[in-house]
């Protein structure tokens, strides 16, 4: 059920289309905000958000988008906890903070050696793919891969996708079992 | 879940979402479409371990694969000749390297491939222009003996691809040359024979071309010429 389904059920007094909105959001407000901030306080601002949005949802003028204003609520909230300073500090500090990826968190040994061959074999085709990722990892911004391979940034997104879906082929099959 | 994506637009920045190549706009509008858009979230969920994996310079594997690729990609083609043609050794091989290079670029002229073939060289070709005699008052063209001869000659009313006899006759009248059915006029009513080195001895000739086509042939023209020792 989609999204637009679960608010107008839920505006219209649909507790079941309530809750299912609020983990429907909750997954997704996490996803997002795990890549900003510690995945424990992710947690806890999506579900902060997630209130919020309860809270407020059957105030909203008819011709709002919802998906839109949702956004918004938890851009307005991790925005709030990066600005708090004490806890920015207290992050940064922390062994598993979102920039220093790979630390703190164990990796898969096989996971790592399927994506190694999977891209070694992507790269013989696509050996764009593998400068962008390595351009990527020397600091540099879509806007400087795209002028040094002399694309558009259009060009070098449908690129990515080609290759991903190359890429996750590779690594899951083509079954949709997995 | 669902089996494509709503927007397909959007979700074309999927896998720059994954990687952190998005500008701030675009990370928002990805980002809010992923509220919507079931294929896409599920899609991330999916490769998320994996995406965490390129994102991170840690996982020495994918950046040295991407580097060995840069590193190709970038290498121009005058360096991997050089390196194909001069590979990497040790200094003191580079001698006996360099001598066997150049034994082999010598080894064809020791079997003799560039030595010219003499029949083959070329030599200049001397020209001869004549006119008919009757027409003409000047003295017969003249060219000296030892090289190959081009003979232009014009034939009034001749006709491109109709046969003529041509015949050269030397001071006696005997035939020296002949060509029996010459189809070689053009539509500016010359002809041309290219006649070798050594085919007329010094003396005086005459060039005579018949209407192959009366019986019997009715003379056309007459021209002299002569070759100088």
């Amino acid at each position: 059920m989609t999204l637009k389904t679960l608010f107008d059920r839920a505006r219209s007094g649909d507790t079941a289309a309530e809750e299912e909105m609020f983990a429907y959001l909750r997954a997704r407000f996490t996803f997002i905000a795990k890549r900003r901030v510690r995945e424990g306080d992710a947690e806890d601002i999506a579900h902060e958000a997630c209130m919020t949005v309860l809270d407020r949802y059957r105030a909203l003028a008819p011709d709002t988008e919802f998906e839109a204003w949702a956004y918004r609520v938890l851009r307005n909230k991790i925005g709030n906890y990066l600005r708090h300073g004490a806890v920015r500090r207290r992050y940064d500090a922390s062994p598993d903070a979102p920039d220093s990826l790979g630390k703190g968190r164990a990796t898969d040994p096989d996971t790592v050696l399927t994506l190694v061959e999977c891209l070694r074999r992507l790269v013989r085709t696509h050996p764009r793919y593998a400068r962008v990722l390595n351009l990527h990892h020397h600091g540099y911004d879509s806007e400087e891969i795209c002028r040094r391979l002399e694309i558009s940034r259009s060009n070098l997104y449908s690129m990515l996708s080609r290759a991903r879906a190359l890429l996750t082929e590779c690594i899951f099959g083509t079954g949709d079992d997995k | 879940m669902s089996e494509r994506c709503i927007d397909t637009e959007t979700g074309n920045l999927l896998h720059g979402y994954e990687l952190g190549l998005l500008t701030d706009d675009e990370t928002g509008r990805f980002e809010e479409h992923l509220l919507s858009c079931e294929y896409c979230f599920a899609e991330l969920k999916r490769f998320e371990e994996q995406s965490r994996l390129l994102q991170s310079p840690a996982v020495v594997g994918v950046e040295r694969i991407a580097s060995e690729v840069e590193a190709a990609v970038d290498e121009s083609l005058g360096e991997r000749l050089k390196r194909w043609l001069w590979p990497e050794t040790p200094i003191l091989y580079r001698p006996a390297l360099l001598l066997v290079i150049i034994l082999l670029l010598l080894y064809p002229a020791y079997l003799g491939l560039f030595r010219q073939d003499a029949r083959l060289a070329v030599r200049p070709v001397a020209e001869l222009s004549l006119l008919p005699t009757r027409s003409s008052g000047a003295e017969a063209p003249v060219v000296g003996a030892g090289q190959p001869v081009v003979i232009e000659f014009v034939c009034y009313d001749s006709q491109p691809g109709q046969p003529y006899r041509v015949r050269i006759l030397d001071e006696r009248g005997e035939v020296v040359y002949g060509i029996d059915e010459y189809r070689g006029f053009d539509k500016y009513e010359t002809g041309r024979l290219l006649l070798g080195a050594d085919r007329l001895r010094p003396g005086a000739y005459r060039l005579v071309v018949d209407d192959f086509l009366t019986k019997p042939p009715r003379l056309l023209h007459e021209y002299a010429f002569q070759i100088a020792p």
